[in-house]
Order: C-alpha cells, then sequence, then structure tokens
C-alpha cells in the first residue's frame, strides 16, 4: 500500500489530506472556541446590580428654582446612547427627562415626587450617572 | 465545461438558485428593520443597518457551513452544494455593507486613519473579555474578501485545486474569528439573550455537523476488504453496480469510482480534477464519465478528458471471477488506457 500512495500525484493524496484536515480542523474549533468563550464570559457581572459607569467628574448637576434641574456634562460619554430619569421617592428610575448628546449644559423640569435623576445607556442597559437631592 | 471563462456560470437552475438567496437575503432585511423599528425605536437608522447586514452575513455563514456536512451526510443536499458559490459571494457582500457602515460610522469621522483606528481604539488587548472584537471581525472580513475574489474558475485552474482549496479552507478561521467577533462584541455593547443563544445552537450545529460527517467519512476510509493471493481486492458483485453509473470503493484510503456500461466495466480516480467532484456520484452519458458537480469529463477506459481538454485521472485495472470484480489497488499514472472488462 505504501507503494501505491507514494505513486499517486501529491493533488490526489491532498483529496484524503483534506477529509483528514477537515476532521482536525472541527475537533479543533469544537474544543477551543467553548473554552474560549468560557474564559471571556468568567470576569462577567451577571449579578444585575450595577455601578454607574460614568466618570462623576463629567456631571455636575443643581437644583434651580421651580424644580429645574441644571445638570453640565463636562466631557463626551463613550456610552451611545443616554436617557435621563427622574427618580421617584421609593427610588426607582420613573418619568423619562429627556436625552444627553454630547457636551453642554442641559435643564430639565423634574415631577413634584422626584429624589434625584438617573442618567441611563439604553442600549447597553447600563447606568451612567446618578445623583439625589 | 468549456474552453473559455465567462463572468457568471449561469444556467436554469443556478438563475432560480440565485433568485431564492437574493428573495431570501431581501425578505430577512425587511423583516429585520420592520421588527427592530417595532421593538425598539429608539434605535438609530445606522445601527439598525449595521445590526441587519451583520446578523445576515452570520445566518448566510450558518446555511453555508453547513451544506458540506449535510451533502456528504445525504445527498438530497448535493443540489445545494453546486449553488454554494453564489452564496459565498452574497454573504460577503452582506458582510462588507456590515463592516463598511461600521468603519465609517465608528472610525471614519475623526482625524485618525479608520483602519489603523479599529486595531488602536481598543487596546485591551490581554484581556479576553474586553478584547477588541472589532478587529476580529475585520480580520474575519479580510478572509472573506480573499475567499470571495479568487471564487472564479479563473483562479481555480491558475492557482490550482490543491491551493485554491487550502486557501478557501480558511473559511473555518473565519468563522471562529466571527463567532468570538459576535460574542464578545454582544457581551461589551448589549447583552441580547437572542444573539447569545442564537449563536451558541448554531455553534453546536455547525461544529457538530462537521464532525459527524468528518467521523463517518473516517469510518468508510477505514472499511477493510478482502484481499486475495496476488493483492487484488474484492469490491463487489457485479449486479451491485447499476448501469451507466459507479460503485465508490476505498483503497489505501483514496476513493476509486468503479463504473458499469455497455457491458463493461472500468475503474478511475474518484475526484474530479476541476474542483474535487464524486466522479462516482456521477453517470456514464454519451460515453463519458459525467461530473455530477460541474459536468466535467472523463472516457472510462483512460481516464482523460475528451479532446480538446487535457484534464487526467488515474486508471485502476478490474478482473472479473465468479462474478466478484477485483481491483488491482496499484493505480495507475494519470490517463493510462486500461482495457474495460467486458461481463
Amino acid at each position: 500500500m505504501a507503494f501505491f500512495i507514494a505513486e499517486l500525484d501529491k493533488e490526489q493524496i491532498m483529496i484524503a489530506g483534506q477529509r483528514k484536515a477537515h476532521r482536525q480542523i472541527w475537533l479543533a474549533i469544537g474544543l477551543a472556541l467553548p473554552i474560549l468563550l468560557f474564559f471571556a464570559t468568567r470576569d462577567l457581572d451577571f449579578s444585575g446590580e450595577t455601578e454607574d459607569v460614568g466618570h462623576p467628574d463629567q456631571f455636575v448637576s443643581k437644583m434651580l428654582q421651580n424644580r429645574t434641574l441644571h445638570l453640565k456634562l463636562n466631557a463626551p460619554l463613550k456610552n451611545p446612547s443616554a436617557v435621563v430619569y427622574a427618580i421617584d421617592s421609593k427610588g426607582n428610575p420613573g418619568k423619562i427627562l429627556g436625552q444627553l448628546y454630547g457636551e453642554g449644559e442641559y435643564q430639565f423640569i423634574l415631577p413634584v415626587d422626584a429624589s434625584g435623576i438617573s442618567v441611563v445607556d439604553e442600549l447597553k442597559n447600563e447606568k451612567i450617572y446618578t445623583t439625589t437631592f | 465545461m468549456g474552453l473559455d471563462y465567462k463572468l457568471v456560470l449561469w444556467n436554469k437552475h443556478k438563475k432560480t438558485y440565485d433568485k431564492i438567496i437574493v428573495l431570501g437575503m431581501l425578505a430577512y432585511l425587511v423583516l429585520f428593520f420592520v421588527l427592530s423599528f417595532l421593538i425598539n425605536p429608539e434605535l438609530t437608522a445606522e445601527t439598525v443597518i449595521i445590526r441587519a447586514f451583520g446578523s445576515l452575513a452570520i445566518l448566510m455563514l450558518h446555511i453555508i457551513l453547513a451544506i458540506g456536512p449535510l451533502s456528504r451526510l445525504n445527498p438530497q443536499f448535493l443540489p445545494i452544494l453546486y449553488n454554494r458559490r453564489h452564496l459565498g459571494v452574497s454573504m460577503f457582500l452582506a458582510a462588507f455593507i456590515h463592516g463598511g457602515i461600521s468603519i465609517f460610522q465608528f472610525h471614519a469621522l475623526g482625524s485618525t486613519n479608520p483602519i489603523y483606528a479599529i486595531f488602536t481604539s481598543n487596546m485591551e488587548y490581554g484581556s479576553l473579555t474586553n478584547f477588541p472584537f472589532q478587529v476580529l471581525g475585520f480580520l474575519a472580513l479580510l478572509i472573506l474578501f480573499l475567499m470571495a475574489s479568487t471564487s472564479h474558475d479563473f483562479f481555480l485552474k491558475n492557482l490550482s485545486p490543491r491551493i485554491w482549496k487550502g486557501l478557501h479552507m480558511l473559511v473555518y478561521l473565519a468563522y471562529a474569528l466571527v463567532v468570538m467577533h459576535v460574542f464578545l462584541g454582544a457581551f461589551q455593547q448589549e447583552t441580547s439573550p437572542f444573539t447569545m443563544t442564537f449563536l451558541i445552537l448554531g455553534f453546536v450545529t455547525i461544529s457538530g455537523l462537521h464532525l459527524v460527517a468528518a467521523f463517518k467519512e473516517s469510518k468508510v476510509d477505514g472499511l477493510k476488504s478482502s484481499v486475495d493471493d496476488s493483492g487484488w481486492l474484492e469490491v463487489c458483485n457485479v449486479n451491485e453496480i447499476a448501469n451507466n453509473r459507479a460503485k465508490i470503493f476505498t483503497v489505501a484510503g483514496e476513493r476509486v469510482a468503479i463504473f458499469k456500461y455497455d457491458g463493461k466495466l472500468s475503474a478511475i480516480h474518484n475526484v474530479c480534477k476541476h474542483q474535487g467532484g464524486p466522479l462516482g456520484e456521477g453517470k456514464v452519458v454519451d460515453g463519458c464519465i459525467t461530473c455530477p458537480w460541474h459536468g466535467y469529463q472523463y472516457l472510462p477506459h483512460n481516464g482523460q478528458s475528451p479532446p480538446p481538454f487535457t484534464e487526467k485521472v488515474i486508471t485502476y485495472e478490474l478482473r472479473l471471477s465468479n462474478g466478484i470484480i477485483y481491483i488491482n489497488p496499484n493505480g495507475f499514472s494519470e490517463g493510462t488506457e486500461v482495457k474495460p472488462l467486458n461481463y
């Protein structure tokens, strides 16, 4: 049989070789990818409790008269979405006040029962900034 | 089979398949746009376009990767295999739109070179969880571009089938990169249970199909046959082969096709010189063994393509004893004339 194989053109040998290569490649992928994915997700926090991801120095908030909140964003946010929620008296996010689009100054009229505000990235489901009064 | 190259080799069946591909892609995109705007109206149009084309490309890549093992497990899938190249190029176009708009949206509007920005905007190369997933997608797109741009028969002929096939097996690396790209991207950007579930189910299905098909073929390759005193291998009874058809037999790990036609028997190597198609699954048409994949033809008695074509395959000697076919495992050089066996 060895003589027979030696007689074959290398291109022909490759056909059986290809079958072997396919088998080895899929064994490698089948083992390596799940291991990589496991280690990639091992450090993730699935507890659901999130900390603010924004830098506190990015925000300056000040209550004005007539329940008007003045919010200053000092530096651009990394998050693609920033929705401002009023926090109700029970501490839960309630009414949507508006969105932040970039650096600058914003003013929002707060509901009567608001005890603070929360800036949330709706796409990444992350809290960026929270403050209470 | 032709002497010249055409931009696209279309026939009635390929046109039907291509229409299904185009309509399927359009239907998916429309459905994705409608559902996205209904479920999450806050998303911008650019984000929806990026996600629509990205998810379409991944879905098509899964279908493409499933076709090969499905065809090896069940010949009914073979007609889809013949059209896989058009599906592959269409998938690349979807991936290219996804990648192109992403690069423009996230990297081309600043002062840094967008390609340089892909590699430097996130430098957490030491972390698995926060690894720059865009780099993985970019590398996968490069591989898919290489494959799509060399998919034409011109490159198959000029690169040689061996190099071409090796090049196109990079699709498995591209698949691994795409899985990591989506998995890490999804966790870093937006944790979607639907995306994760689809990706994990897809991975289990594709890798499972490939491994099942591989071990089935490995079993066939390992089949032992009776050997007579002169070292010839017993194949089967002559009545087990249908007229104008073949029996595929494994000799030293290689497949040989034994054809029965016009009261004669001939054996040639099972692999077509064009793209590695299984000649033994074809039939004898107008006196020529015709590859079921792309219609390349060979004369049964010498393994040569009829003039003016120049393809040649290895031929084998057969012997008949009490209705049982025996094959000499020592094949002749490609294109060697072997007198057909009368039965």
